[in-house]
């Protein structure tokens, strides 16, 4: 055998040598990666939301207000445009405990009911006589009425909002009883009806009778208002369309429950009025349709 | 020549190799028990597969069954090894007997007059999964409210107020349920759900209505504090969880009276004072360290 023709036969081993050996280290380098790699955390998954309506009723509950809770008879609508952001809309459409006082203003009710302004006061100890400690003209106390009166309340709220729902799953409770699930955070703008007791403050100028503005000037802060509205909810499956749904909203706006001075400048204006957070939270029965429900790969 | 014709075998036998190796995939001739089998054991040894499927598969395996002439002995096996199947096999963390170590921060949510911050620690002994036994002590700043610098102004009242102070309570836990989430389908995240009942002691101090503490000496009261709690903890390493969750705390406390006069001493004043039942609603953040750090799965799941 000739020097070159040995020569050629080394080369076209190198060549065969190269196409076999560079497509197996390729399909060795292939076979290395997890075949999870990417794969969902989930497959087989049903896809609880994906392109359906929801529906329900329920009751919202505002929680630590200052001077009236409301319970209300809440609707809950919304669409899923995929499995994880939908749009919806929660409104507490009728506060069906419009005399629900908290407990401050349960207390402040009661020590109001000293206040030397109220004609039955007149002739007590503390507003007459060598014990009074005060006056029907030197008091600056409000009656429970006039109180009353200028404080507001929530009567409706309406929030449209957008729904993302980053969590899904499942849970169990007792090793038995298992559930889908899913947690989503909202937010969106919030109108919020505020009412008081009586139409625009009706008694207050009848018991005027002083220049106080805490007294005289006090006028309950009311009509419908606008802010912002960010939460969270979480929807537990019963089955592929009932499910419960927990709501709860923080309800940021401007307001002046007391309907009373704030900034100490003797008048009772805009302002007055101060960003207030409000929380209420839902429990909602809600219907997911169609009642078909896709599987995920 | 011979280096030629290894070349070429090889050349030949790599795609041999390849088809061999996807034979079991191209493979018809099994049989439908085996592929309800396959099914069945992906199902069990895939934790997210959905276990509303599974009945399906438990059908298929009983259709399989019965067209083959098996006994209903079989079936019942196949019914049984479904009835087997956990809501969540294979827990990712385990917590008996081992000890939790949990720095807290917390904020009081019910008072429309003051807030309270605290921060303390949750010491927790798990004596199996589920029930537990610890300690928890806090540390309280307290807060006065914008509503209750009002009253003054538009009321013309000024509120009776206690601050807390600092607390210690023994707590029992029970854990009544367990899952797991996907967070954006990418991840899996498992978590639990605690009952926690208690009872403590509370320190608090009042507030003088009269901010003149030299004619109005504030003076403290301590109290026993039974609570309830619920929490849920994310499980994140071996060794490290994050919970929150929330506690009410009830107690009697005592209160200035509101006819208190100058120059009473803090004695007497607590002698004169007004008990009021204070429920007080805390929502806590946790950070929870295991000792030892690792565990074993001392069963199959």
């Amino acid at each position: 055998m000739t020097k070159k023709a040995h020569t050629m036969k080394r080369e076209i081993a190198l060549l065969v040598g190269c196409l076999v050996g560079i497509p197996a280290l390729a399909q060795a380098a292939q076979e290395r990666k997890s075949p999870l790699a990417d794969a969902p955390a989930i497959r087989k998954r049903f896809e609880l939301r994906a392109n359906r309506l929801e529906a329900g009723v329920g009751l919202t509950q505002t929680i630590g207000q200052d001077f009236y809770n409301a319970l209300m008879l809440n609707l809950r609508l919304g669409y899923h445009i995929t499995d994880w952001i939908g749009i919806s809309a929660s409104a507490g459409l009728l506060n069906i405990t419009p005399n629900w006082r908290s407990s401050f203003n349960d207390q402040l009710n009661t020590t109001l009911g000293t206040s030397c302004q109220d004609p039955r006061n007149a002739t007590s100890q503390l507003c007459s006589g060598s014990t009074a400690i005060t006056s029907p003209t030197t008091d600056k106390t409000p009656t429970q009425a006039n109180a009353a009166a200028a404080e507001n309340r929530i009567g409706m709220v309406i929030l449209p909002q957008v729904d993302l729902v980053p969590f899904t799953g499942k849970f169990s409770l007792f090793s038995k009883l298992f559930m889908n699930y899913d947690f989503y955070v909202l937010a969106g703008p919030a109108l919020i009806n505020l009412v008081s007791k009586t139409p625009s403050g009706a008694n207050l100028t009848s018991e005027c009778s002083k220049t106080d503005p805490n007294f005289c000037k006090a006028r309950p802060y009311t009509g419908m208002k606008f802010g912002g509205n960010v939460g969270f909810g979480m929807h537990a499956f019963v089955n592929k369309y009932f499910a419960i749904n927990l709501e709860a909203h923080n309800l940021i706006f401007k307001n002046n429950a007391a309907g009373r001075d704030v900034n100490g400048n003797g008048n009772v204006n805009s302002f007055d009025l101060q960003w207030t957070y409000n929380w209420m939270v839902g429990l909602n029965a809600v219907f997911f349709l169609p009642a078909h429900v896709k599987v995920s790969h | 020549m011979k280096r030629l014709a290894f070349g070429l075998f090889l050349v030949l036998a790599n795609p041999g190799f390849a088809a061999a190796a996807e034979a079991p995939a191209a493979n018809t001739g099994e049989t439908a028990d085996d592929q309800a089998t396959q099914a069945e054991s992906a199902a069990s040894e895939t934790p997210e597969a959905k276990t509303d499927e599974l009945p399906d598969l438990s059908e298929e395996v009983q259709e399989a069954s019965t067209q083959k002439g098996d006994t209903a002995a079989s079936a019942a096996a196949a019914q049984k090894s479904w009835e087997d199947i956990v809501v969540v096999p294979r827990r990712a963390f385990l917590k008996g007997r081992r000890v939790e170590l949990a720095p807290f921060s917390a904020i009081s949510i019910n008072d429309t007059l003051i807030r309270h911050y605290s921060f303390g620690g949750d010491i927790t002994y798990y004596l199996t999964d589920v029930f537990s036994v610890g300690v928890e002590g806090q540390y309280f700043i307290k807060e006065r409210s914008e509503r209750e610098s009002l009253v003054g102004l538009q009321f013309n009242r000024a509120p009776t107020l206690n601050k807390f102070k600092y607390s210690t309570s023994l707590v029992f836990g029970y854990v009544p349920g367990y899952g797991k989430f996907g967070l954006f389908n990418k991840y899996i995240v498992h978590w639990d759900l605690t009952l926690n009942a208690g009872i403590g002691l509370i320190w608090t101090e009042t507030i003088p209505i009269n901010p003149d503490v030299s004619k109005y000496p504030p003076f403290n009261n301590l109290n026993i504090m039974p609570h309830l709690g619920i929490s849920t903890r994310m499980f994140v390493t071996n060794w490290l969880a994050l919970s929150i969750g929330i506690r009410d705390y009830i107690f009697d406390d005592k209160f200035e009276k509101l006819d208190r006069p100058a120059n009473q001493s803090a004695a007497v004043a607590k002698q004169n004072g007004q008990y009021s039942l204070t429920q007080n609603i805390m929502v806590f953040g946790s950070v929870g360290f295991y000792l030892p750090p690792s565990f074993q799965y001392k069963t199959p799941r």
